[in-house]
């Protein structure tokens, strides 16, 4: 009898997929949509994000940097000034709604109402609080704010494929105009305000919403772009929601993974790739997450790119640590050491 | 007698060539020791605190300084090289970034960029400088030259970086031994250009040697440094 599945792989089929002989002997995770090879790629999102443009650049893709750090500065150094994570220093992008109005405001479409947050005795850039310590004066968050925005603009309009991982739903906004902030005010900055600041828990169908918004804008500037999306295992370091935080992160990772799934079933210039699920899946018994059951082991990092890189080869050469070009040691940190904003509601919380 | 040990990297020879230019009735009264060594063995850690004294650990310092505060102790130590920045300014960095405040067509850093280096490559002297202020001995430190304007770098980064990453570099220095509650025995504002460069007649006799001072810097900051040490200049 012939029906739709009768032609469907091994991989549709659960019972096939969960009797290989180990969790990290199933191979058939991801099939690439678009090569990656010879591509200019660039990385952005949420603190996962750090961990797949590390692996990239290690592996000789042309990964893009738009604001490599001076050489003057070491790793370490450069690593603690923002230098080397993603592709540009805009920090960690955990929303959707954050990476669209990114762009707005490269683009100059958007100038929000709030342009610095005071902090201590300093002034920091409420989209980027944590980049770096607190500048002596508004002066350089404008000076330092408008130089990065000028490149943010140049790498999309210079890149052939952007790598997204989506991180959270739940945000931060100013209700006056909307901006969305990576983290709550009065936490890296800035004081909160209940009567200007709001709390937001985008639906799927806003994350899809302002992702296509976001691509749509990216094609103007730069017709040829692709995305590739992914959505980052790692969970909630707390939620606003009044919810316990394991049922917030379902929530929230449902949502995501609906709108990166809606996305790459609907358009060719865009792909997901599965991190979530080969970390998560209960299939995988849990095995890639530290004690802590939040950060994802070194191991597991390992074994997601290996399941990326068995789609997209590194090319011939992979880049020396040393390297010629931006300083940053390739994932040289100690997964522990992933920046991460929503570590500061971990070390605020009880 | 006051007896006083200016202690730090290899501008101090500038200091020991005034000290010797000078007649001894201008340092009446008080006797400099001067010991030098190279500020690259200056960054790495150089004593280590053992029972509330600094024991000094590089060999090539230990065997005139074995420790800090001395044995007897002195009535006075200044420090030199914690405002030699020209490994900072002269880092190729500066032809392609500017710090913020400096127009012009490089990329704009932040302030955090010369701070880390600061505080990273001086952490070592500080260190030593903090631990002698605050076991209670009298502890100044001396500035060195700002840059000169015949130094090879300016050849390929503009003077107002270079002069802009000095000054920035010098603010947050000042900045952080006021904390500390040290004062600093500073150049005299003869020295020094409207944009932060040192006049040429004070450069070393060698043409070639392109950031210390010559013997009349030398005995302009030893004059300054008794001058502090006799209570008639504040310092900083």
């Amino acid at each position: 009898m012939i029906h739709p599945y009768s032609s469907q792989p091994a991989k549709a089929w659960w019972k096939q997929v969960a009797k290989a002989p180990h969790p990290l002997a199933i191979e058939s995770w991801y099939t690439a949509k678009f090569p990656l090879a010879g591509r200019r790629i660039a990385t952005g999102g949420s603190c996962f994000a750090q961990h797949i443009g590390a692996r990239l650049r290690a592996s000789g893709f042309d990964f893009i940097d738009v604001e490599p750090a001076p050489p003057i500065l070491s790793a370490d150094e450069a690593a603690r000034l923002g230098y080397g994570i993603y592709s540009a220093r805009y920090g960690n992008l955990y929303t959707a709604r954050q990476l669209l109005q990114l762009l707005q405001r490269a683009l100059g479409q958007a100038q929000p109402l709030a342009d610095h947050w005071a902090a201590g005795e300093g002034f920091v850039d409420p989209f980027r609080p944590t980049i770096e310590p607190p500048h002596p004066s508004v002066e350089a968050v404008d000076v330092l704010r408008r130089d990065h925005l000028a490149r943010v603009a140049e790498l999309f309009r210079g890149i052939d494929v952007f790598v997204f991982t989506l991180g959270l739903t739940e945000a931060w906004v100013d209700v006056r105009d909307g901006a969305v902030y990576p983290v709550a005010p009065g936490v890296s900055g800035g004081a909160f305000d209940p009567e200007r600041h709001a709390f937001v828990n985008f639906s799927a169908g806003e994350v899809e919403e302002d992702l296509r918004r976001f691509f749509a804008l990216a094609r103007s500037i730069n017709p040829a772009i692709r995305m590739v999306l992914t959505v980052s295992p790692v969970p909630l370091a707390a939620t606003a929601t009044g919810d316990n935080v394991i049922v917030a992160n379902m929530y929230s990772k449902s949502a995501l993974r609906a709108a990166a799934g809606a996305l790459a079933s609907s358009d060719p210039a865009i792909d997901y790739f599965p991190s979530y699920e080969i970390i998560t899946s209960h299939v995988m018994r849990s095995q890639f997450y530290n004690a802590d059951m939040r950060t994802v082991s070194a191991t597991g990092v390992d074994h997601v790119m290996s399941r990326f890189f068995s789609q997209h080869p590194p090319p011939a050469r992979a880049v020396a640590a040393d390297a010629v070009g931006t300083v940053t040691a390739p994932d040289a940190r100690h997964a522990d050491d992933i920046a991460c904003d929503e570590d500061l509601l971990d070390a605020l919380g009880p | 007698m006051t007896r006083a040990l200016i202690l730090g990297d290899s501008h101090v020879a500038t200091l020991k060539h005034g000290l010797d230019q000078l007649e001894p009735s201008e340092t009446e009264g008080i006797a400099m020791e001067i010991v030098g060594i190279s500020g690259a063995h200056l960054i790495e850690p150089f004593f280590q605190v053992e029972s509330g004294v600094a024991r000094v650990t590089l060999p090539s310092l230990a065997g005139r300084v074995p420790r800090l505060p001395t044995d007897p102790p002195m009535d006075a130590y200044v420090w030199s090289g914690l405002f030699h920045f020209a490994k900072i300014w002269r880092d190729p960095t500066w032809r392609r970034f500017r710090p913020w405040q400096v127009p012009g067509p490089e990329v704009p850093v932040s302030e955090q960029v010369i701070a880390e280096k600061i505080f990273g490559w001086f952490r070592q002297q500080l260190g030593a400088v903090e631990f002698l202020h605050r076991s209670g001995a009298p502890t100044w430190v001396v500035e060195t030259p700002r840059p000169f304007r015949h130094h090879p770098c300016l050849q390929s980064s503009r003077t107002e970086v270079v002069a802009g990453v000095d000054g920035i570099c010098h603010r947050l220095m000042r900045a952080h031994l006021r904390r500390l509650g040290v004062a600093v025995v500073r150049i005299p504002a003869q020295c020094v250009d409207a944009e932060g460069f040192m006049l040429p007649q004070w450069r070393h006799d060698k043409p070639e040697d392109p950031h210390h001072g010559g013997a009349a810097f030398g005995v302009a900051m030893v004059r300054r440094i008794r001058d502090t040490l006799r209570g008639q200049h504040d310092g900083e």
